[in-house]
């Protein structure tokens, strides 16, 4: 092998070496360090001591999804159930609707006490549903999701939480001017926020341009949003406000407000925020981001599976999930990250 | 005896009278080919004016330049690798990668200037070393070998970014990607750049000319006593550089590094490369059919998206594009 080969070689194994050695936790000199992950403490003394339960997760990584799976584990570890943490996944680790059945099976194969999914469809997960029903499983889901029989749903406040957005937004930029939406991959839960924000932009006296529906992020990136916003900036030279679905599309647009040269005076919501956002919000780049609290899901849920398997008799029980908090350049130093709400614990995904 | 004409040799005079008709039929095919769609464009982009008033609009017809720049230099590196009989899945995934490099590098305490040379060698060598080695020494199919790394550099940028988007703040970066020089913003700027010198390397030199050799015939080329091992890998490694390089840009751009950047470019820069004239099969094509396949799908995405057609039928329109663009392409060299 010639020399240049072999530096070649050492220069990427220099590098791949460096990457490894950086952890999970990553090194970026502007991020804050990530509080201890602890292992799970779960009380054997608790009311639901030897019990199982599974969730079926989304992604790893997902911060909404984490912050969940964080919240169940912290109530249910405290009445002495265990938490086991499983995604919907493939082999190629890419999210897959088929997996969270075969997730239900698995669970129902290991008689595990309760299952709770994040499904991404209703009706892929319709058969797994159905499984654990007839094997005698309580099933719980995220969302509201019509045609499902289940135990129970924790029903999210997308509606509302497009609207308080919307309004709050509105509020910043004085009440007046034009408005858009930066929408997403037609979900229920988008819709429904989409709808939301549409209702608050109008509520709080903008007038809503352009149509939400044929401005879909689809590739659900920072790039994808990237071009839509421009697109949006191109067709309303005058628009004074902007509320995108996700983290992401807050980094897309606000890169196409910059590219486009009106980042001074188009004001950018997003309507889920994670830590990425906060620092935006802190440059101002970003004028509100509004926080979910996902923990609080995860805890609010962990209380509907407690109740079931104390002996209560649910059948398609819903309970509304707390509203998050909308944080702005005026009061984001008040806020904390999700696993500084609560302690995060290393999660068990086998069983 | 048959006579033998080169792939871009003058198809000679046909004397239909008409001289305008009579010099573009006397233009090698290549260069026929990419002035029809050329006109093609021109005529696209013309007749949209009147409808889509952004298309009249300089600054955002500079930014939408700006914007698909990344894109056009990974574009042009692809070129090689087609050029001389391959295809790089893997571009997008090189591209998302980098950031996560820029992450790494940025938060160790890295110069820009460090930063950015680690970058482009790692990603070159991801190309030269890890593709051509494979490719080449271990015989692997240049699929298999890109679809791995397709599938091994997105996860581990989710390792690299513990699967979140990360905010990464380097000036440098954010100069090269939103500062402008002249009154041009630099994105465009770089991929001149790019393109003046894969020109110059693809036309004006020994390498450019033993690359159309090796996709002509890779046996042939082996017999004439060509290093064909040498020139894959740095087909390979070109490639993968302009995606470091188209990487550099995108983090600049957007000022973060994420976990999902990147993927899903290695298709649209294909797209163009194929849509420029360049062949699959390898020996022919240039880069500025690539240039030219790239400012059709701009122009084409933007002229769909700002006319309010319905987003769901866009990719939908612009596969068809390239299927009737490759068929015509086909169906006039049979």
């Amino acid at each position: 092998m010639n020399r240049p080969l072999l530096l070649a070689l050492a220069t990427s194994a220099t590098l791949a070496i460096t990457a490894c050695s950086s952890g999970t936790t990553g090194s970026s000199g502007s991020d804050a360090p990530a509080p201890e992950v602890k292992a799970a403490q779960i009380d054997a003394s608790g009311p639901l001591a030897g019990k199982t339960v599974t969730y079926i997760d989304g992604m790893p990584g997902n911060a909404l999804m984490e912050g969940i799976a964080q919240g169940l584990a912290t109530e249910l570890n405290a009445q002495g159930a265990k938490l086991v943490d499983v995604y919907q996944t493939n082999a190629q680790n890419q999210l897959d609707l088929a997996v969270a059945n075969q997730r239900i099976q698995e669970a129902i194969a290991q008689k595990v006490d309760a299952i709770v999914a994040f499904p991404l469809d209703a009706n892929a997960i319709r058969p797994g549903v159905e499984a654990a029903k007839k094997a005698g499983i309580p099933l719980f889901i995220f969302q509201d999701l019509g045609g499902l029989d289940v135990t129970g749903k924790l029903a999210f406040p997308d509606q509302q939480r497009g609207r308080d957005t919307g309004e709050a937004l509105a509020e910043i930029v004085g009440g007046d001017g034009e408005a858009t939406v930066l929408s997403g991959i037609p979900t229920d839960n988008i819709e429904d926020a989409v709808a939301g924000a549409v209702e608050g932009l109008k509520a709080g006296g903008l007038d809503v341009v352009g149509d939400p529906a044929n401005q879909r992020n689809l590739k659900d990136d920072a790039p994808g949003a990237q071009q839509i916003a421009q697109g949006i900036f191109a067709q309303h030279p005058d628009l004074d406000a902007l509320v995108v679905y996700n983290s992401a599309s807050a980094t897309g647009a606000i890169a196409a407000a910059k590219q486009a040269g009106v980042l001074d005076h188009v004001k950018i919501a997003t309507m889920a925020g994670e830590d990425a956002n906060i620092a935006q919000l802190e440059s101002g780049e970003l004028a509100l981001s509004y926080d979910f609290g996902g923990t609080n899901y995860g805890k609010e849920m962990a209380g509907l599976v407690a109740r079931a398997l104390k002996g209560e008799k649910l059948a398609n029980e819903v309970v509304e999930a707390p509203l998050g908090e909308i944080f702005t350049q005026d009061n984001v130093g008040d806020f904390v990250p999700w696993p500084e709400r609560i302690q995060y614990v290393e999660l068990p995904h086998t069983y | 005896m048959t006579a033998v004409t080169a792939p871009d040799a003058p198809a000679g005079p046909s004397g239909s009278g008409n001289p305008v008709l009579d010099r573009v039929r006397a233009l090698p095919p290549t260069m026929r080919q990419q002035t029809l769609f050329g006109l093609i464009l021109l005529a696209m982009f013309v007749g949209s004016m009147p409808f889509v008033a952004q298309m009249r609009d300089a600054d955002y017809l500079m930014l939408q330049l700006a914007t698909y720049s990344a894109v056009l230099v990974m574009a042009l590196g692809q070129t090689f690798v087609v050029l001389q009989v391959g295809f790089d899945l893997s571009t997008g995934a090189v591209q998302g990668f980098t950031g996560g490099l820029v992450y790494l590098l940025v938060g160790r305490g890295f110069t820009d200037g460090l930063m950015i040379v680690g970058c482009l060698v790692a990603a070159t060598a991801i190309g030269a070393v890890v593709h051509g080695l494979l490719i080449t020494r271990a015989r692997m199919n240049y699929f298999i070998v890109t679809l791995a790394t397709y599938t091994i550099l997105p996860s581990l940028l989710r390792v690299i970014l513990d699967g979140a988007s990360k905010p990464v703040h380097s000036p440098a970066l954010d100069t090269l990607a939103n500062g402008e020089v002249l009154g041009i913003r630099t994105p465009i700027i770089v991929a001149a750049v790019v393109f003046a010198v894969l020109w110059v390397v693809l036309n004006r030199t020994v390498f450019g000319r033993n690359v159309y050799a090796v996709g002509s015939n890779r046996e042939a080329a082996r017999l004439a006593g060509l290093p064909v091992t040498a020139i894959t890998m740095a087909c390979y490694g070109i490639c993968s550089l302009c995606a470091g390089i188209a990487g550099l840009l995108l983090l600049g751009n957007l000022g973060a590094a994420d976990p999902s950047a990147g993927i899903g470019n290695e298709f649209f820069a294909l797209t163009a490369v194929l849509l420029g004239g360049t062949r699959f099969s390898g020996g022919q094509g240039s880069l500025f059919g690539t240039l030219l396949g790239i400012l059709f799908l701009v122009v084409l995405a933007n002229i769909l998206l700002l006319s309010g057609m319905p987003q769901f039928w866009i990719g939908a329109v612009q596969g068809v594009v390239l299927l009737v663009a490759v068929g015509i392409d086909r169906a006039r060299r049979d």
